[in-house]
Formats: structure tokens, C-alpha cells, sequence
């Protein structure tokens, strides 16, 4: 299909405002009057708490407020979980980690604000710590919650896979561990409540999803929705960190502004974002795999177990894609999975780009290479032997779809890249290079078990200069989604780009589009935007049928103008459209919506439709690593995407350059040090990300295939660019040191232990 | 106690009357300059980077008082007089969530000064070298660095 604007590379609608610097953030926004927020958190990761003593803190000078459990009253709930009510918003009776809020503080300066809450003390009856999710589930230990630890648990049952391992001559059973990883976006947590003279409130903040911290102030506040907005100031990265972690400081604002009759803005330091937000859940994977002699797969059982930290937050909706991406695009006619949640001390769960995939996606693209090494043939083909194909029934228990590319990317993967190919050996003789690959079938949107949220509203609203504003329910994260939006619209009006603005997110114009994660914006808010135009389109139409005595089926806009579709001979310019249809009375505001259609899914056998539909990627990477430093060199990584169709060229290219070095982040080098449920690196010194010196050279090849019920055929590029990265590098490091890797991160200390063990 | 500190900010002499041990960060953002942004705090992650005396420095590493006479440059300004620069960043999709790039602007702006000075190609090898103290957690560096070295190749056939 040939499309105006759809595919073409425009400037992103944000670059100059960012690139100056003009654009404001949450803490870069003048305020009159604004007090700042600071919180006082818990000094251990499990006790009783007896008292709190905020004397201190009240008498400094330039304090406001100070709040302890205590205070909130009858007038706000005390609870700030996501999706459980097992979260306090301030500690009272049970400290469970280092997050946990002793008291709140409203103060003249931040500095002061901080400087109060270091004063705070508490009484505290230490308790033991849970160290490991395994610890919280053995007999006898500490319960965190009434329930005990096992906070929640899905599955799936496929078949039978007892049987199957007694009758298969290849078993393969491992365990696999991966570390936890932070998102360091760049702006750490930030939000500012503004109190309004009626009893209403407004919320700014960095987020990824207004309507989630509407709902959640809603509650605490004890407020009706109407009274809350909630807007998305300009947002400096999320990865999913800005999910659902914001209404902690959202809900610390907002009683704090209501208490002070002031505004309130909570902005994190780096040292508590790191310590305190969510993280990608350290999780430890059993892995069982049967196969026939020839590699077919027989059966695959897996326990996942994922630490979740104190609190459930939204880990049971992490761990759901978990189970559902722990078989990846493999057949298996026997499938048991196991997903567990468990409290613990340590650090919080949540979401990040991947969702719970990237782990169970490492432990099962470990066992595919070591089924090929075990068969005998190259990791291509034992893939090629077991990757599924449309009409057959998935492990999940869904027909396959008719345009599955799992096989394409495979096979484009193959071509492209020399994977049998021997490897330079490196100069030094301790340098040891491999190459690896691993792939990725990517469920684009929301579960099945969280659909309720799926639906995605937009707000098209047409000017009389000709000039068109656009609202969705979803964020710009960084990621390019109002650009992709703008490009969706005037594709579908028949508009120029540079015609489209898109404003930010706000929960009063648009409705509740649920949350911007999942990669599903470009699917869901796009086709809400389309919607939305297509809607437009047909109301100018009409009006412009009138006006000029043509029927409106002889009619389009085209190129900013309206046209005679047969002729194309240009009638009038859009701008005289737009007016024309105003003062003939058109309502030039139209909500556009879009949802999928709905899912069937049993819960209790993890089988069904899990997902709206899938993008798939193979991910290969070549690597060189140091024996004697144990230091990996990710030198090459070679993505192959499939993206339905690409709406912003540059803009996926970005999105997988982006995921493609975070991923590699969490493979070789980021590492959260947790002792006794405390974090020991919250900084950047400590906890290393990548800089510009370690990324690898990166290859993108993209498989265009549109997807039918995509906006123009788009699919989600978010997240399958992050998920099979650590997979593809762990496999390297396994091809190049011709020992097996089981753990994440692979940094010097575990490659010099790896090298060590027989 | 608040002292007197006198500096030239984006070619604009100021007097600031700061607190003891204010950092450079926070004074210029109380004074308006909210380009500079705070990502670490600690002299890790480049956000807050400026010039200081055409050198590049982390605003957030700096207290005010010891910059009295400094002649300090932030995007702001070299958004106007680097549009070329801005250009190629934003042309090349090397801006996402955008935290990040005021302080690559900077650290860019100054590299291209100092190889225009030398009149050399400019190499991956240069670029990676002069822009390691900035993080950025979105582009995976790659766009930043093709604009980076179109900007300084556009410069070079200029002179
Ligand atoms: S804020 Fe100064 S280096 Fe990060
Ligand atoms: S663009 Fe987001 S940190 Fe660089």
C-alpha cells in the first residue's frame, strides 16, 4: 500500500522543545507557592514498628507538615496497592523493606524537606530478613502478609508432560537465575499536586499511566474520579518504571497538598529512585525440556519464581506474560508451567519493558542451544525443527494465527547473518569470541487477564484556521508516540503532518485508555486515532457534499485539500474546509475508540486467547570475552524485527537501538546489590549502565508484513527489542567459553567463577 | 548568609546571590536556566552538563561561589548559536525522552568547537571519547553519535 506520510521519517513533534531545552519537565515548571515533598523511609527491611518520633523534624525551621500513620485519620485511606490492598501508604505495625514511609514532610525547600526526614527516628523491633523468594517459601519462615508469601500464582496445563519425560530420550533440567534491573530512566520520579479551592485536585508527573494514578488518588484521597485530574507533564523515559510506581509519590503529594492548602511537589534523588521504585523482577527458573532424538520438543515444564519484594504491586500482571512467554514460538504438545509470586524482603517488583519475558525468554533460549548441542545440529535448526506455524494449536492453547512470522524472522535471521559461520578468533589467545542467537514471540498488548483495560480513546478536534489537535489516553515516554499519533492522523485526514498537534495526556479529555505499556499504543491509540479522523473525515465530507452540490462519495481530503476523488481536481484548501464546516454548524470535536475484540481465557489451566496478536524477532549477537578480566565485549548484535508496518521509520530503528543496549545492560553489567534486603549501589557509580562506550554495532533488518488490525498495519516495537537480548548474548558467552551460562548478569565476577567451575 | 557571585551566563552578565554551598546546578535553575536538567546528582550521568570557561563541566559537581567571574554556556545557548548542531540531532532521531539531551548538546557543541579548531575529520573513536560522561538510558548512543559527526562534517566543508 502507498501511503502520504505512514512510513516516512518526520521530525518527532518534541525534538526541538528537547533539544533546546524549552520543553518542561515536572521539576522545571515555575510554580508560585509550591512546597516540596520528602519522605522519611523505613531504616530496616523487616520489623515491628512501635513509634515514630517526628518532634525533631516538625521544629527545623521551614517546616510545613509533617505526617505519620497516625495523622492520615479517617479522612484518607491508608493503602496504595496497585492491585492488592497489601501496601500502606504510611507504615504503621509492619515495616517490610526500605520503602516503606515512616512519615511525610511538606517543607519551604527541598533541602529542608530532606533534612527533616533524616531526622526522623522510630522505635523498632527488628525482625528476621528474607533474603530469597526460596527462604519465604520453605516451611516455617516469617509470614510478610496474613495470606503467608505465596502472594499469587497462574499456570498453564498443556497435555501431559509426565509422561512425555518418561517417554522422551533427551531431558534437559536446569535452573536458571536472573538478577533484578532498574530503569534509570534518566528524570527520576517526579510529580506535583495542586490542590484546588473546591475540593478538586491536579496531578502533573512523570508517568506512564495518568489513569492508574487517578484511580489510585481517587481512593487514598477518598475523592470522587471527577475531582482528579491527572496530566502527564513532559516525561524523561519510563521502560515501564513510571507504571504504576508514581502513585506512591502521587498520593504523598496530593495529602500533603490538601493538609498545606499548598502545592506539592515530591521529586526523587537518584539515590531513592534506585532504592525505592520498582524493579524487573529477579527471578529463579526451573527449566525441564524433553525432546526426541531428532530434537522435536516433547514436552517443557517450568517453574518460574518471581520475586516480587513486599508488596504485590503489579506483579501478578508481570508474572502473567511471564507464564504466557515461557514457551516462546516452540510447539510442545506437553506443557506444564508454573508461575509463582512471592513476598519477600528485598526490592519492589514491577514492570519493565519485557514484562516478566526477557527472563523466562534467557532460560528457554539457554535450553534451545543446548538441545542443539545435544542433537547435534546448528541453533538455526533446532529452532527451524520446533517453531510453530499458523493453524497449530500453541502451547497456550490458541490456534496460531493465520500470519505468524515466527519462521520468517527465523529464517531472515539465518540468511542475513553468518550464525554457522566460523568466528575470527581473536588475537589474544585469552580472548574467546562466540555468537549466539535467541528468539522472541511477543503478545502486542494487554493479557487476556487485564483486557478490561484495553480499550484506547482519542480526541480529534478540527480548527477553523485548519489546524488539528489530537488527544490520547496514552503518554509520551520518549518512546515517539504522539509523533506516530500525529503521523496516523494526518495520513487519515488527508493532512499534512506539520497540521497535527498532539497534546499531552489528561484524564479529562480523553478516557480511560488504560496504561501506556505492553507496546500497544501505536495499536490501540493509533486505531483510536484513526477512529477518531475516519469520523472526522466523514462529517467534513458530508458538510463539504452540501456545500459544493457533489455527493460526498465523489469527494476526499488529499494533500491538505479537498479534492474530487475521480479528477482530482483540488476544490478548496483544508483551512476553507474546516471553516466552512463550522459555520455550518459541525461538530468538529469527535472521539475515536478502539478495542480489541474480546478474549476467551481459562486461568485455571493458563489457556486461551492470551493475546490480541504477536510480533516476533530473532536476535543474534556476537561477542568477545576477556578470560583473563572476565570483562564481556558485546561487539555486534543483529535485530530482526517484525513490525506490521512501519509508521516512523527512524523512529523504530531508535526504539530497538534503545532496547537492544538496555538489554545488553541487564545481560553483561547491571547488577542491583542487595544485602539483608537493603540496596547497596543506589547510584550511578555503582549500579553501571551503558554508556557510549560499550554498546555494540548494531544491525536492524525489518520485516514489513502488515497486520490487519493494526493502524495502517502497525504493530508494538517497545518491548520485543529488549526481550531476546540477554538470551542471544548468554548464548554467545556460552558458544565462546564452550561452558554454560545459567545466570544473569554475565559481569566479570560471574564470567571469572564460570571459568573456574569445571 | 547569602554571597555575591558574578558570572557571565550565555553571554548575559549576572550577579547571584547564592546561599553557602549551593551548587551551580540549582542556582542556574532558580534562575530560570531549567535546560539544565538533574538526573544523578553525583557527577555520573551528564544531564546537568555546562560550560564553564569553554570547558564542560557537571553543574551539579560545581558550588557557585568558587565559579565567581566564569563565563558559562548551557543549551540554551547553543541552541542559538549551534542551530546546526540542533539540526542534525533532531533530523537523526537522536532525541527520545529528551532528559538527556540538553547535556549532550553542550558536551557536542564543545567537541565541535575543538575539531573545527583542528579542521580534522571527526571519528567514532572522538566522538565516544568526548561524550562518555553522558548517560542516555533511550537512543543507544547510535543516533547521537551519526548527528554528532554529520554536524561536524556539515561544519567542516563550511570553513
Ligand atoms: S546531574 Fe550532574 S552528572 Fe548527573
Ligand atoms: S533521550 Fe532519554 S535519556 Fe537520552
Amino acid at each position: 500500500m502507498k501511503f502520504d506520510v505512514v512510513g516516512t521519517s518526520p521530525v518527532r513533534l518534541d525534538a526541538y522543545d528537547k533539544a533546546t531545552g524549552k520543553s518542561r519537565y515536572t521539576d522545571d515548571e515555575p510554580l508560585p507557592g509550591v512546597l516540596y515533598g520528602a519522605i522519611a523511609f523505613s531504616p530496616v527491611s523487616h520489623g515491628l514498628l512501635k513509634s515514630v518520633d517526628v518532634s525533631k523534624a516538625k521544629a527545623l525551621p521551614g517546616v510545613v507538615k509533617v505526617m505519620v500513620a497516625a495523622d492520615l485519620g479517617d479522612k484518607y485511606a491508608n493503602n496504595i496497592g496497585a492491585v492488592r490492598a497489601d501496601q500502606p501508604l504510611l507504615a504503621y505495625d509492619h515495616l517490610r523493606w526500605r520503602g516503606d514511609r515512616l512519615a511525610i514532610i511538606a517543607a519551604e525547600s527541598p533541602e529542608i524537606a530532606r533534612k527533616a526526614a533524616s531526622l526522623v527516628t522510630a522505635e523498632i523491633e527488628e525482625l528476621p530478613v528474607i533474603h530469597t523468594s526460596e527462604e519465604a517459601l520453605a516451611e516455617g519462615a516469617p509470614k510478610l502478609h496474613e495470606m503467608g508469601n505465596l502472594a499469587d500464582s497462574m499456570c498453564i496445563r498443556h497435555g501431559d508432560v509426565e509422561k512425555a519425560f518418561s517417554e522422551s530420550p533427551i531431558i534437559l533440567d536446569n535452573r536458571y537465575v536472573v538478577g533484578y534491573q532498574d530503569h534509570a530512566y534518566l528524570e527520576p520520579n517526579s510529580v506535583v499536586a495542586i490542590p484546588g479551592a473546591d475540593g478538586s485536585l491536579l496531578l502533573r508527573g512523570s508517568m506512564q499511566a495518568p489513569f492508574y494514578v487517578q484511580g489510585a488518588l481517587a481512593k487514598v484521597l477518598k475523592k470522587p474520579m471527577s475531582k482528579i485530574r491527572v496530566q502527564q507533564a513532559t516525561t524523561g523515559g519510563g521502560f515501564g518504571g513510571k507504571e504504576d510506581y508514581p502513585n506512591e509519590p502521587s498520593a504523598v503529594a496530593s495529602v500533603l497538598a490538601f493538609e498545606t492548602g499548598r502545592p506539592v511537589k515530591v521529586i526523587y534523588n537518584r539515590e531513592e529512585d534506585l532504592a525505592y521504585s520498582t524493579k524487573r523482577h529477579s527471578m529463579i527458573i526451573e527449566h525441564k525440556l524433553a525432546a526426541k532424538e531428532d530434537g522435536t520438543i516433547t514436552a517443557i515444564k517450568v517453574k518460574a519464581i518471581c520475586d516480587a519484594g513486599a508488596y504485590l504491586g503489579i506483579s501478578s500482571i508481570v508474572a502473567e506474560r511471564a507464564n504466557a512467554s515461557a514457551t516462546g514460538p516452540y510447539r510442545s504438545p506437553n506443557v506444564q508451567v508454573d508461575t509463582l509470586v512471592v513476598y519477600t524482603n528485598n526490592a519492589f517488583g514491577g514492570a519493565f519493558r519485557g514484562f516478566g519475558a526477557p527472563q523466562v525468554t534467557f532460560a528457554l533460549e539457554r535450553q534451545m542451544d543446548l538441545l542443539a548441542e545435544k542433537v547435534g545440529v546448528d541453533p538455526v535448526e533446532i529452532r527451524r525443527r520446533n517453531t510453530f506455524s499458523a493453524g497449530e494449536i500453541s502451547p497456550l492453547g490458541d490456534v496460531v494465527e493465520a500470519d505468524v512470522n515466527a519462521m520468517r524472522v527465523l529464517e531472515l535471521a539465518a540468511k542475513k547473518t553468518p550464525i554457522l559461520k566460523e568466528l575470527k578468533k581473536g588475537k589474544e589467545a585469552h580472548i574467546k569470541r562466540g555468537i549466539g542467537l535467541a528468539a522472541v514471540r511477543y503478545g502486542v498488548g494487554l493479557h487476556a487477564g487485564g483486557q478490561r483495560l484495553e480499550g484506547s480513546g482519542a480526541l480529534v478536534q478540527v480548527n477553523i484556521d485548519g489546524s488539528v489537535r489530537v488527544n490520547i489516553g496514552g503518554a509520551e515516554l520518549g518512546q515517539g508516540a504522539f509523533t506516530a499519533m500525529a503521523i496516523i492522523a494526518a495520513e487519515t485526514l488527508g493532512v499534512s503532518y506539520g497540521r497535527i498537534y498532539v497534546g499531552e495526556a489528561d484524564t479529562m479529555l480523553v478516557p480511560d485508555s488504560g496504561p501506556t505499556v505492553a507496546s500497544r499504543t501505536t495499536v490501540m491509540s493509533g486505531n483510536a486515532v484513526k477512529d477518531g479522523c475516519l469520523i472526522m473525515k466523514e462529517r467534513l465530507l458530508k458538510c463539504a457534499a452540501a456545500d459544493t452540490g457533489r455527493k460526498a462519495g465523489e469527494l476526499d481530503i488529499k494533500g491538505d485539500a479537498l479534492i474530487d476523488k475521480k479528477s482530482g481536481e483540488i476544490i478548496m484548501d483544508f483551512a476553507t474546509l474546516a471553516n466552512k464546516a463550522y459555520c455550518a454548524k459541525v461538530n468538529l470535536v469527535a472521539n475515536g475508540w478502539y478495542a480489541p475484540d474480546r478474549k476467551i481465557w481459562n486461568k485455571e489451566v493458563g489457556q486461551g486467547q492470551s493475546y490480541t496478536t504477536y510480533a516476533h524477532a530473532v536476535m543474534v549477537a556476537e561477542v568477545a570475552v576477556d578470560t583473563i578480566t572476565g570483562q564481556v565485549h558485546v561487539e555486534k548484535m543483529h535485530a530482526i524485527h517484525d513490525v506490521g508496518q512501519a509508521i516512523h521509520h527512524k523512529g523504530i530503528e531508535a526504539q530497538i537501538e534503545g532496547g537492544v543496549v538496555q538489554g545488553m545492560g541487564w545481560a553483561i553489567m547491571e547488577e542491583l546489590v542487595i544485602k539483608d534486603g537493603k540496596m547497596l549501589n543506589p547510584n550511578f557509580t555503582d549500579y553501571i549502565i551503558p554508556t557510549i562506550q560499550d554498546i555494540p554495532e548494531i544491525k536492524i533488518t525489518l520485516l514489513e508484513r502488515p497486520y490487519k488490525n493494526g493502524p495502517y498495519g502497525a504493530k508494538g516495537i517497545g518491548e520485543p527489542s529488549l526481550i531476546p537480548v540477554a538470551a542471544a548474548i548468554g548464548n554467545a558467552v556460552a558458544n565462546a567459553l564452550k561452558k554454560p551460562v545459567m545466570e544473569l548478569p554475565m559481569n566479570p565476577e560471574r564470567i571469572k567463577l564460570n571459568l573456574l567451575n569445571k | 548568609m547569602k554571597v555575591d557571585v558574578h558570572v557571565t551566563v550565555n553571554g548575559r552578565p549576572t550577579i547571584w546571590q547564592v546561599e553557602d554551598g549551593e551548587r551551580l546546578l540549582d542556582t542556574l535553575r532558580k534562575n530560570g536556566h531549567t535546560e539544565v536538567k538533574e538526573g544523578c546528582g553525583g557527577g555520573e550521568c551528564g544531564a546537568c552538563t555546562v560550560a564553564l570557561n569553554g570547558e564542560i563541566i557537571c553543574s551539579c559537581c560545581a558550588f557557585t561561589q568558587q565559579v565567581e567571574g566564569a563565563d558559562i554556556v548551557t543549551a540554551a545557548w547553543v541552541a542559538e548559536h549551534n542551530p546546526a548542531l540542533i539540526d542534525s540531532l533532531v533530523n537523526h532521531n537522536a532525541v527520545q525522552c529528551g532528559f538527556c539531551t540538553p547535556g549532550v548538546v553542550v558536551a557536542a557543541d564543545n567537541l565541535l568547537k575543538k575539531c573545527t579548531c583542528n579542521r580534522h575529520k571527526l571519528g567514532t573513536k572522538e566522538i565516544k571519547d568526548n561524550m562518555e560522561g553522558n548517560i542516555c538510558r533511550c537512543t543507544g548512543y547510535i543516533k547521537i553519535i551519526e548527528a554528532i559527526a554529520a554536524a561536524a562534517e556539515e561544519e567542516r566543508h563550511e570553513v
